[in-house]
This record gives C-alpha cells, sequence and structure tokens, in this order.
C-alpha cells in the first residue's frame, strides 16, 4: 500500500470511529478537538496494548440446487441462506475468517469506561473501527493471494447478515478452532469473545467467471451486486454504495 | 517394577508423545470433528498412532482426550466419563506394546473448556471448576498416570484447572500453557506470571507447548528455566502453520526440530515432547538428539513473587509500593463507598494508585456492618476487572481471606499471619492451597515484643511453622510493625533493628505499613517520609503507603537514585524534572496537593475549550464546567460550593439544570454523545465532591431519589450502553442499583423485589439475548405488576420493546432519563 492510500485508509478509519460515535455526519474540522484527541488517544493505546491476530481457511463449496438454498462448505458444514448463497454464487471455494483485536481490547474498553464514560465509548467505538480496518487489511492479502492463484474474492459475509443463520457462529467457530488458536469463543448467548472478534465467509470464484458477465442484476434485495468483476464490491463496498436500505448494508 | 511419575522425573529426560490431530487427519478425520468419540467409535486408530508414537521412543502417551469435556461433547450421545475410560483405556493398550523393562506413562490430557471466562466470556470460575471436576475424577478413576494440563492461553482458567485436578484427585498434575510471538497467553499473562501462579498452586512440573514452533519458543522457554523452580516441559509445533491447498502445513523437519530441542534440554528442561504437526519421526529424531543428556539439576530460584492475570511482581532488591488507599480504616468515604457497594469510588482509587506507581494495591474491605466474604470477592473481581496490577489481599476474616484467594486470579499477597498458634493455623492451609506471599506480622499471644530480639524470635517461629506447613521461606514477608514514636521513643530505632534482623539472619523479605510509626503528631507526612527513607537504606522490600503523600513518593525515587537502583536517575528524572519544590507555606495537607493542582476555577482553561455545547448561556461558573464537560474544574467548583451551600440546594439549582441544557442539546442534536457524557463526568464529580463533603461531616442525609436497577440481560456480555445510561440516571439523582451484565432473569425479579424497585432497564445487543430480555419482562411482571421497565439496545426497536411487551422503548440515555422522571417524579 502507498502512502497516499495509507492516509486515506487512516482517514476512513477516524471517519469510522465518528461514526460509531453518532457523529458520522460531522465535519471532522468542527468536532469538538477534545472527542478528536481522545479518538487518537484511543486508537494509539489499542494499537499499542492489542495483539490483532486472523486465521483463515480455504474450503470447496456446493450448492446444492437453487431452490434449496443449502450450501455445504466442504464437508465441514451446510448452510441454509438465500443472501449467503446469493452471495457465493459462481464460486467454487470459501474463505472461512475469523479475526479479533483480543482480550485486551475488552480490557482497554472496560478500564476506559471505568475511568470515565465518555473515554469509554470512544474507546468502544476506536475498537470496533480498528477491528474492521485490520480485517480489511487482511482481506486484501487474502485477496491477493486469491489473485496470484487466478481467483477473485468476495466481500466478508458474515453469519447475521440477511438470512444467514448467527448461530453458524458456532460451526465457524469449531472449524476455524478458534478457541485455540485465536482465543475467541463463543458465549452461552451466542456472542463473540472477546467482544471485537469478526467472524466471515468470503467467496472465491475463479477470474473468468468473474468477468464472463454478471448473473445477479442488483435487483431484489440483493441490493450489492456481488457478481462481475468491474461490479464486484470494493473494500469499502458497503460505505461506498448508495443503496442505504440494503439489507446487507455492513455496519447499519 | 512400576514407578511412579514423579519418581522418574530428574532421572533422564522424559518424551511425551507427538501431534495427534495431525495423525487423525491421515486417518480421514474432518476439520472440526471432535474426535474424542473415536476413542470408542475408531478405538484402533487412537491405538495404532498412539503405537507408532511408543514404537518412536516416547515415555509418555497422552490420552486422547483433549476436548472431552461436557460443553464439547454435548450431543454426541456419550458422556465424559464413558470417553476419558476408552481414552485412557486405548492408551494403556498401544503402551502395552512397548515391551518389557520400558515403562509407559499415560497422561489425562485436559484442556480449555472452549469457552472464555468471566468478565471476558461468561462462563464462571466456579462452573468452570465443576466442567474439570468431572474430568479429573473421571481420569483417576480411569487409572491415569497423571493429570496433564495443556494448551491453556487464559490464567483464569488454567488456575480453575489446577485447582480443581489437585483438590479432587491425588494424581500428580503437569501443567503447560500456549504463548504467542508476543511471549503472551492470549489473555494476555506472561511466563513469569504463568511460572508463578502454577509454583503457588503446587504443580509437580510446568511448561509450554502449542502455539509456536521450537524456534519460535527460544525465549519463552529461557524465562520459565530462568524463574521456574519445578521441572520444566516443553512440546512445541512443528513450525508455524500455514495454509496450503486448504491444508494447514507445519514445515519444521524432525532433525531440526530435534536440534533447537537439545538446546532446550541441555539448558534444563527435564521434559520434551510435540504438539500440533509434530509426528512419530519428530519424536525418534528427539530422543535420538537428547536421549543421553542427564538432566540439568534444577535450583530454588529463591523468588519471593506474587502475580497478576498479566504479569509477576518480583519482590528482590528494588523496593516495592504496595497502595494502601483501598482500605477504609480512617477514611470515610471509602467506608461509605463500601456500604453503598460504591465499586466505581473504589476504582478509581485503585486507578489513581496504579497512576502514582503503586506495584501492587492492598485490598481491604473489613467494616463491622458488611459482609466480609462476599464483599471482598466483589471488590477482588472488580478491581481485577480493569486494573493489572497484583493484589494484597489483606484481611483478619479467615472466611473472605479464602474466598478472594480462591477467584484471584494469579497468586496474591496475603496480608497477613501472626505468631500467635491460631493465625497460623487458619492461614498456612490456604497459603498452601492457593498460594500466595504471606505478611507475618511480628506479634503473638503476648503482644507485640519491645525488643528486636524479641520479634526475632517472633518471625523464626513463623517461618519454622510455615516451613512444617510446606510453605518456604520465600513466600513470607516479614514485617517486624512499626510502632508509634509519639508513646515509644525508641519505636523507630527497634523496628530498624529488628528489620536488619530478619532480613540478614533469617533470609527473609520484608514489609511495613510505613505511617503507623508517626501516629500522635503533627505533620505526619513529614515524620513518615523521613522515616521511610531510613527504613529503605536499612534494607526494606516493600512499604504500604499512602500513593498520594508526595513525600513518600519523594523518598522512595530519591532511594532508588541514590542507592543506584534507577540507571541515569531516569525514573527520578521522568517524575520530577520541570516540578517545583512546594512553596513554604505549610498549608496544604498531602494528600490534599493533588486537589489544589488541579484546573483553577476559571481562566483559561475553562475559555479556551473549544466548540460544545453552548456554554455562553448564564448560569455560574460550575453550571458552565459541567455544560463544558471540565471534570476536574466542575470537582473543585462544587467542593467550594458545597462549604457554603445546601447540597441539595447546589445539586437542585445547579447540576440539574446544567445537565438539563446538556440533554436538551442532544436531544435536538446540537450535542454528541460524547459530549454528553463529558458532561455528565463533570457532573459526577461535582456529586462527587459534594458526597465527600457530606461523608467527612458525618451527614448521611439522603442525596438520592429512588432506586433505578439497570441490567444487560441474561447471555448478554456488551455492557457499555447499560453504563452509560446508569452514569445519566445518576446525574439526575437516581440511586442506581447497577447488576452488571449476563444477569439472569430471576436475580434481577429477587433485587427488584427485595430493594422495593420500581423501575428496571435492561439492555439487550443482539437478537440471540432478546429472548432472555423478554424473559425477564415476563418474569418481572408476573412477581412484581408494579413495577416498570424499560428497554434499550442495538437491536431494539419501538414495535420490538411493545412484542416483548417493555413499558417504554428508550431509543438513548437521555429518554430512559425522562421515563425515570415519568415513572418515579
Amino acid at each position: 500500500m502507498g502512502p497516499d492510500a495509507q492516509t486515506e485508509r487512516e482517514k476512513y478509519l477516524r471517519r469510522e470511529v465518528l461514526r460509531y460515535l453518532g457523529m458520522g455526519t460531522s465535519d471532522p474540522e468542527t468536532v469538538d478537538p477534545r472527542i478528536l484527541d481522545g479518538i487518537e488517544a484511543a486508537l494509539a493505546e489499542l494499537r499499542r496494548r492489542t495483539r490483532p491476530r486472523f486465521l483463515h481457511k480455504i474450503c470447496p463449496l456446493d450448492f446444492q440446487g437453487e431452490s434449496e438454498e443449502l450450501l455445504s462448505f466442504g464437508e465441514m458444514f451446510s448452510v441454509k441462506s438465500r443472501s449467503l448463497q446469493v452471495n457465493l454464487r459462481d464460486c467454487s471455494e470459501a474463505v472461512l475468517f475469523a479475526a479479533t483485536l483480543g482480550a485486551e481490547a475488552d480490557q482497554l474498553i472496560r478500564r476506559a469506561s471505568s475511568r470515565d464514560i465518555s473515554q469509554g465509548l470512544i474507546m468502544e467505538a476506536a475498537a470496533t473501527a480498528l477491528i474492521e480496518d485490520f480485517c480489511d487489511g487482511w482481506q486484501m492479502e487474502i485477496e491477493a493471494e486469491m489473485n496470484r492463484q487466478g481467483k477473485t474474492l468476495r466481500p466478508r459475509f458474515s453469519p447475521g447478515y440477511g438470512d444467514f443463520d448467527i448461530a453458524h457462529q458456532k460451526d465457524m467457530i469449531r472449524l476455524l478452532d478458534t478457541p485455540r488458536q485465536l482465543g475467541v469463543s463463543l458465549t452461552e448467548g451466542g456472542m463473540l469473545a472477546p467482544s471485537k472478534s469478526v467472524t466471515a465467509v468470503m467467496g472465491a470464484a475463479p477470474w473468468e467467471e468473474e468477468t464472463a458477465g454478471s448473473q445477479s442484476d442488483g435487483s431484489g434485495e440483493n441490493g450489492g451486486k456481488v457478481s462481475g468483476k468491474r461490479q464486484r464490491c470494493h473494500i469499502h463496498g458497503c460505505e461506498a454504495c448508495g443503496k442505504k436500505d440494503c439489507l446487507y448494508r455492513r455496519n447499519k | 517394577m512400576a514407578e511412579k511419575m514423579t519418581e522418574v522425573l530428574g532421572t533422564r529426560i522424559l518424551f511425551f508423545d507427538g501431534g495427534m490431530g495431525s495423525m487423525l487427519q491421515q486417518k480421514g478425520m474432518i476439520p472440526g470433528e471432535n474426535t474424542d468419540i473415536w476413542n470408542i467409535t475408531r478405538p484402533e486408530d487412537i491405538q495404532d498412532v498412539q503405537r507408532q508414537y511408543v514404537a518412536a521412543g516416547c515415555d509418555i502417551l497422552l490420552a486422547n482426550m483433549f476436548g472431552a469435556n461436557r460443553l464439547k461433547l454435548e450431543g454426541t450421545g456419550y458422556t465424559v466419563e464413558e470417553i476419558i475410560c476408552a481414552a485412557v483405556g486405548n492408551a494403556r493398550k498401544a503402551a502395552a506394546d512397548a515391551g518389557e523393562g520400558r515403562q509407559i506413562f499415560v497422561g489425562a490430557d485436559v484442556s480449555s473448556t472452549g469457552r472464555l471466562l468471566q468478565p471476558l466470556g461468561d462462563l464462571s470460575f466456579d462452573e468452570a471448576c465443576d466442567i474439570y471436576r468431572e474430568i479429573v475424577t473421571a481420569a483417576e478413576k480411569a487409572g491415569a498416570d497423571f493429570i496433564h494440563i495443556e494448551t491453556m492461553s487464559d490464567m483464569l482458567e488454567l488456575k480453575a484447572a489446577v485447582l480443581t485436578a489437585k483438590e479432587y484427585t491425588s494424581l500428580p498434575v503437569f501443567a503447560t500453557v500456549t504463548f504467542d510471538q508476543s511471549g503472551k497467553m492470549l489473555t494476555g499473562g506472561n511466563p513469569e506470571a504463568v511460572v508463578a501462579m502454577l509454583e503457588g498452586l503446587g504443580v509437580d512440573a510446568l511448561g509450554t507447548n502449542c502455539g509456536l514452533g521450537p524456534y519460535q519458543l527460544e525465549t519463552v522457554v529461557k524465562d520459565l528455566l530462568r524463574v521456574a523452580s519445578v521441572p520444566v516441559i516443553v512440546q512445541p509445533n512443528a513450525g508455524l502453520p500455514r495454509q496450503e491447498n486448504g491444508q494447514t502445513i507445519y514445515d519444521v523437519e524432525p532433525a531440526d526440530f530435534a536440534k533447537k530441542m537439545k538446546e532446550f534440554a541441555e539448558a534444563g528442561a527435564w521434559l520434551l515432547g510435540g504438539c500440533c504437526g509434530t509426528t512419530p519421526e519428530h519424536i525418534r529424531a528427539l530422543k535420538e538428539a537428547c536421549g543421553e543428556i542427564t538432566p540439568k539439576p534444577i535450583a530454588d530460584k529463591g523468588r519471593t513473587v506474587v502475580s497478576s492475570y498479566t504479569h509477576a511482581v518480583c519482590v528482590a532488591d528494588d523496593p516495592i509500593i504496595i497502595g494502601e488507599r483501598i482500605n477504609p480504616t480512617g477514611k470515610s468515604r471509602l467506608k461509605q463507598a463500601l456500604r453503598d457497594h460504591d465499586m466505581e469510588y473504589i476504582l478509581q482509587e485503585g486507578f489513581s494508585q496504579q497512576d502514582k506507581g503503586a506495584h501492587i494495591l492492598d485490598i481491604n474491605v473489613g467494616l463491622p456492618e458488611i459482609d466480609e466474604p462476599s464483599m471482598i470477592l466483589d471488590v477482588v473481581r472488580e478491581v481485577q476487572s480493569v486494573i493489572d496490577l497484583p493484589l494484597q489481599i489483606d484481611t483478619a476474616n479467615v472466611k473472605a481471606m479464602e474466598q478472594a484467594l480462591r477467584y484471584y486470579n494469579g497468586k496474591a499477597m496475603i496480608n497477613s499471619v501472626s505468631g500467635k498458634q491460631e493465625s497460623m493455623e487458619a492461614v498456612f492451609p490456604l497459603v498452601k492451597k492457593y498460594g500466595g506471599v504471606v505478611i507475618g506480622l511480628t506479634l503473638d499471644e503476648s503482644g507485640i515484643p519491645s525488643t528486636a530480639e524479641g520479634r526475632f524470635a517472633i518471625a523464626e517461629k513463623i517461618v519454622n511453622t510455615a516451613a512444617a506447613y510446606g510453605i518456604a521461606k520465600k513466600d513470607i514477608i516479614m514485617d517486624v510493625l512499626c510502632m508509634t514514636i509519639s508513646s515509644d521513643p525508641q519505636g523507630a530505632v527497634t523496628t530498624l533493628q529488628a528489620l536488619k534482623m530478619v532480613k540478614e539472619e533469617l533470609g527473609v523479605r520484608t514489609s511495613l505499613g510505613v505511617s503507623n510509626i508517626s501516629f500522635g503528631l503533627p505533620r505526619r507526612d513529614i515524620i513518615n517520609a523521613n522515616f521511610y527513607a531510613q527504613a529503605l537504606a536499612a534494607g526494606l522490600d516493600c512499604a504500604i503507603l499512602n500513593t498520594n503523600a508526595d513525600g513518600m513518593l519523594q523518598a522512595y525515587h530519591a532511594y532508588r537514585a541514590l542507592a543506584g537502583k534507577d540507571e541515569n536517575c531516569g525514573k527520578y528524572i521522568e517524575t520530577y524534572a520541570g516540578t517545583k519544590a512546594p512553596s513554604s507555606t505549610p498549608s496544604a495537607s498531602p494528600s490534599a496537593a493533588p486537589a489544589a493542582s488541579a484546573a483553577p476555577a476559571s481562566g483559561p482553561a475553562a475559555s479556551s475549550s473549544a466548540s460544545g455545547p453552548d456554554a455562553s448561556a448564564g448560569g455560574s461558573n460550575l453550571e458552565r464546567a459541567i455544560v463544558k464537560g471540565l471534570k476536574e474544574q466542575a470537582g473543585h467548583l462544587a467542593a467550594e460550593l458545597v462549604k457554603t451551600t445546601e447540597p441539595l440546594t447546589l445539586i437542585n439549582t445547579q447540576l440539574v439544570p446544567a445537565l438539563d441544557i446538556v440533554g436538551k442539546g442532544f436531544e435536538t442534536g446540537t450535542v454528541f454523545l460524547p459530549q454528553l457524557l463529558m458532561s455528565a463526568e463533570a457532573a459526577k464529580a461535582a456529586f462527587e465532591a459534594v458526597r465527600r463533603a457530606m461523608s467527612s461531616t458525618g451527614d448521611t442525609s439522603q442525596t438520592k431519589k429512588d432506586k433505578i436497577i439497570v441490567a444487560t440481560v441474561k447471555g448478554d456480555i456488551h455492557d457499555i450502553g447499560k453504563n452509560i445510561v446508569k452514569v445519566l440516571l445518576e446525574n439526575y439523582g437516581y440511586d442506581v442499583i447497577d447488576l452488571g451484565k449476563d444477569v439472569a432473569p430471576e436475580t434481577i425479579v429477587e433485587t427488584a423485589r427485595a430493594q422495593n424497585v420500581k423501575l428496571v432497564g435492561l439492555s439487550a445487543l443482539m437478537t440471540t439475548t432478546v429472548v432472555n430480555m423478554e424473559e425477564t419482562i415476563r418474569q418481572l411482571q408476573e412477581a412484581l405488576p408494579d413495577c416498570r421497565i424499560m428497554v434499550g439496545g442495538a437491536v431494539l426497536t419501538e414495535s420490538y420493546a411493545q412484542m416483548i411487551h417493555a413499558d417504554r422503548y428508550t431509543r438513548d440515555a437521555m429518554a430512559s432519563v425522562h421515563f425515570a422522571q415519568e415513572v418515579l417524579g
């Protein structure tokens, strides 16, 4: 990544933090400098004290008939989900992905909140934006690896998006062995712990199929265009996309 | 001929087996599959792998029961006992192939539950212990030779496992931990902290497995060998994993693996083996390389060490500060906080001591009117959830001491035991069981001896009695006690003499509650600081002191600089460069100094802060400070005002109107949430100043309005939204009972009933936990029809709230304030 792209990414990260603080429409120039300083301090502390990590596993993907809406990830697990099926259309493989900022992020948030709730809120927002930023970076790494193999990579799609049942979080955790590998586990209530963790599926399609023309017309509930190389979502697809009421809009 | 595991240790290098998962993958294991059930469904496959390891020369087989706990076996149709019985049986059968004269030990392989413990996750310590109880009792029954706890990545879960193995079996206990490339466990613990806690709990061997390859483990192994006084185990992966064509590949070849491991054996590791990606070939090479090495004798490192869940504090040649602020003796505000279960106040005391440089925090919650065992547990847990310093459990209540030690995450300092028979009989068994460094007080049935020799004699008795309980001298720190010089002119001299004697002749570390020396004298800070300096020069290791007393910290920093313990005077310069000596007018007491240095009442700070809520509106300085969210200023102004104004008047005419301005701004979109919260914090600081003034004058009149319960519902561990609501409600004077997160419906109902609460606020973040919110509402309405319920959280909407029969959907914190005003006034 060049210096310009890096600067852009850092700017975007800060805009995201403001958005999570409910200040997404604010011009950073006019924001109370104490909040901006708080964001800088939070990001710096998170970067210094957390150990962000991820892992991924590539598995073959089987579609078991359009009507069934059933997808099988190798022999590992199957999912009944129309939205995921649409998202993964034309893909031959899926990248199962998990990432976390680790326990330290939660500790920092808890600590900041007990000292000063406004700082706690800022730390929480900064951590949320930061894990997404790391995921973007790792996704680019995986994408580069896929490109080398002549494949393209679809955006992250997580359990809980659309009709991709959040209960599949459990399969993701088991398959990726995240308790052991990342220190990420599920609570009884089905939440990821530590809280700044992500699991996602990313489809990988052969290059030819991606460029051979779109099979998705972008109509219906699938507002994001997931097929066709030129229309492929880029890393910040959701935020850049004009369809604000899209069911799959990330970070609504 | 069968020897015991513990007898063989150290007579020769012992070899564990290698990876199991990677071997079973070749036999068709699907990623994510629970192969513990293969013990029953495909025993021949398990035995085949284990026979290969036996043939490769291992001494120890770990039964294939890594995931055999009730959480992971749920839905498989097998019980923990069935799987473990089969797993140990399979290993025994494979071991039988070893042939005459060769003994193979079978270890019960115990690992993580797969869930994170509170406060990081939702599994309670007791639940974790119960899961481990089932495993270790089954393993002993099945005939395992020892309990091998491995691949642990969280300190508290590690403690639960080891403690349970010790409590419920008579088998030797080994424990190994996984570190990542930063040299820490996944939840933050470093090798020193791991060793401190595990040795305290009395493991027979400890070490590291998984996570890294032998080459990346070098620093970790060095650290372990440097500090451990028990045998060290090393079981690396065959390098770092990488993905290739969907397969996980480990790259380190057997010969390279063995080469690096040989260095570890030569450096002192007694037990070697392999983890993920290692094969019988790795173990064969390992045995060839290291089989002839004579285990290096293990020296007792003699470290006096306590730990938290992240790091250890070793009492060695650099003085240690134990912060005394969380101890109600003579502190009316803390007493009130304890009576009110006001954890926030207690945490602030912890933060400020950490900021001032305390290494360990003393925790004393002893008040006659409170339930000490339950209170000390709450305080220890709350403090540990946000502060990573080791704690000193300070109580004379044995039950409270045991509670605190059991749930403490790490190896605690314990304050204290005395030379009284009764005290030693009560305290030493706890030190032995839970680990810890205990402070010994040189007093006994006949009181405190007036001579140094008398105190030395008691110190000696304490050390000898401890030894009979199996507690080493290194785990005792002697406090030879300070007697105030206002009643005993020789008090200081005797103490320093006794201190030198116990340190030099008895060879124990020392501690003092320094400020006792000045009771009854004016300007105690002068005597205290000078006595502390003398004690340091006499060899004092730990001092329990008030970190707000600048003189004490000055003595500490000056001593370190003068004694050559502060490289290039770095810390001294960092602390004092650019500061000025206080003026000669002795107006402020040392403890008031920080408040005096806070921002001035008005002036540049007030006018320089930029945008935000409109502060140009009229009102007092205090109102403006709150509107602007200037915390220190608001606290300072309120402290001044409360001297001349009735507390309630102050609250109603200044605090609440200021909050209303900000609240309105928030609702109309000119003030954002972070700014609203800055103002809330400023108002809180003002309230705190009022409360402090009231508790110091003994005024107990109520300033608080009705009670409101706030809680994050069962299954949900996100609580920032709930915490925001709490702060705002408190700002408006409500007495908020914060039940925390992941709260069972029953707890909420019981509390509401017991405390006659008329309003409950519930928070939930995810669809999966809204069901528990619904259930909580159902139970509340059934039991307490008069109680109103407001709900909030990311997934909730107006219609969702109606669907689950909440009385009000409160979209933000201000909305909950309005509903509270509507319901309660």
